[in-house]
């Protein structure tokens, strides 16, 4: 099932009464949204509120959501209005152009997005971004094919077994392995206090 | 590197629900086994954890954005969501009363109106027993209207006569004059309603009640009932008797009564 059907269900889930599926949504996409409006918003904790503001809209309006576009496309314009508005109602002139939200994902001017954090997010992105890719060179053949295949190719775990020629079940324990060995190295940086300020 | 993997210090048990946490992040874990881990992933924060790291590695893979949002935020966010929800139940029965409310009122204005424009074709006057004596125009037909306007033959003498001509107590009737046939059309209270007086003299017996009652509340009733009587409603029949009776020929009718049985 692909990421798009995933929130499909999700949202049919939430439109039929399950505030437990909007939460998992709003887990999902937390950190993602946080991104889009740190572009508008360079205060951290400003940048919260209209998370929260954005998620809420989210939802209200969730009965609407009829699958015609993916939810997270869905999801980023709510964002980004949001953020305007905020800019607007404190004031503050919002930013003439816009990204679409494919264009915001791979925005390579990413770099540019991240100019808002403070030096800690900064410092602290670099590391996490250093220590995967350390982690990742680092891997067994099999592990790093697996994981590579899943998370830059977007492959189903059936097309990795076809492509690596193993069950399913072993491409899903790879899998599990190579994530593994990666959050047993970004542990220690993500838990300390910092990254929650 | 398989010294890497081996060196966890996650239990088997644990190790079971990372692995369906990973296979369930890229969609890959079966209906029942997603519902029993976002289930657990609402309260375990260590699942909660486990998650966002593994958010960050992929975003850092995929070469997608992403800010850290605090652990507090999906917390504020569902507060506020049920916050909101239990405001709108509560909310839910007052504008059920409010709606039940505006159409009880509504009923009670324009219903009326709404039946006089309806009921009877003719047009709705008020007339006075002169008018009446001249025979120039027929009280409407219907069994409360004959109690008390000045039918020929169903000749009643209220008590309003009698009682209008009691100085303590304030006129009961509005000043109808011949020339002053009116309609009563929009007339929605019987307190705007012009009293209909018969002339005659009553032709039956009478009850003996109480004289003791409020006038005024007894000529409220009495237009009440002309008014309901002009519309083709039955009004307070019942209580025509009680409020048409005259003490003062009450009582002068019991002396004579007895006198005569003497």
């Amino acid at each position: 099932m692909g990421e798009n059907e995933l929130d499909l269900e999700l949202v049919k889930r939430v439109q039929a009464g399950d505030k437990t599926a909007f939460d998992v949504l709003v887990r999902k996409y937390q950190h993602r949204i946080g991104a889009v409006i740190g572009r508008f918003v360079h205060d951290y904790a400003e940048s919260q509120d209209i998370a929260q503001e954005t998620f809420i809209r989210a939802y209200r309006a969730l009965n609407n959501f009829r699958g015609d576009a993916q939810f997270y496309t869905w999801l980023y314009r709510i964002a980004v209005n949001t953020a305007k508005n905020h800019l607007v109602s404190m004031k503050r002139r919002p930013p003439t152009s816009d990204v679409d939200a494919e264009d915001a994902e791979h925005f390579d001017g990413a770099y540019r997005m991240h100019d808002s954090d403070t030096p800690e997010h900064e410092l602290l992105r670099e590391e996490i971004a250093r220590t995967v890719s350390e982690v990742v060179a680092e891997l067994p053949e099999e592990l790093r094919q697996a994981i590579t295949l899943r998370e830059m190719e977007g492959l189903s775990y059936e097309e990795i077994s076809e492509t690596m020629d193993c069950p399913i079940g072993t491409v899903r324990s790879r899998i599990f392995r190579a994530r593994e060995a990666i959050d047993l190295r970004l542990r220690p940086l993500m838990d300390s206090e910092r990254v929650r300020p | 590197m398989t010294s890497m993997t081996s060196s966890t210090t996650v239990n088997p048990l644990d190790e079971k629900i990372c692995e369906q946490l990973s296979a369930w992040i890229d969609g890959e874990l079966s209906k029942e086994e997603a519902l029993f881990l976002e289930r657990r992933l609402q309260h375990d924060e260590a699942l909660q954890a486990m998650y966002t790291r593994l958010q960050m590695t992929s975003a850092c893979m995929k070469g997608q954005s992403a800010r850290l949002m605090p652990k507090a935020l999906c917390s504020n966010i569902k507060q506020a969501l049920a916050e909101e929800t239990s405001s709108r139940k509560s909310r839910r029965p007052l504008f059920a009363w409010a709606a039940a409310a505006s159409m009880a009122f509504a009923a009670i204005v324009f219903i009326p109106s709404f039946m006089q424009s309806t009921a009877t074709p003719e047009p709705r006057l008020a007339i006075n027993s002169e008018t009446l004596s001249n025979n120039e125009i027929d009280p409407p037909a219907t069994f409360a209207s004959a109690d008390l306007i000045g039918n020929r033959q169903l000749a009643v003498n209220t008590s309003i006569v009698t009682i209008s001509t009691n100085p303590a107590t304030p006129p009961l009737t509005p000043a109808v004059s011949p020339s002053s046939i009116e309609s009563v059309e929009g007339v929605i209270s019987p307190e705007d309603f012009p009293l209909i007086i018969s002339s005659e003299k009553k032709s039956w017996p009478r009850s003996v009640v109480n004289a003791n009652s409020d006038p005024a509340l007894e000529a409220y009733l009495v237009r009440h009932n002309q008014m309901m009587a002009q519309d083709g409603m039955g009004g307070f029949v019942p209580y025509v008797d009680v409020v048409a009776q005259d003490a003062s020929q009450v009582k002068k009718d019991t002396e004579e009564t007895a006198g005569d049985n003497k």
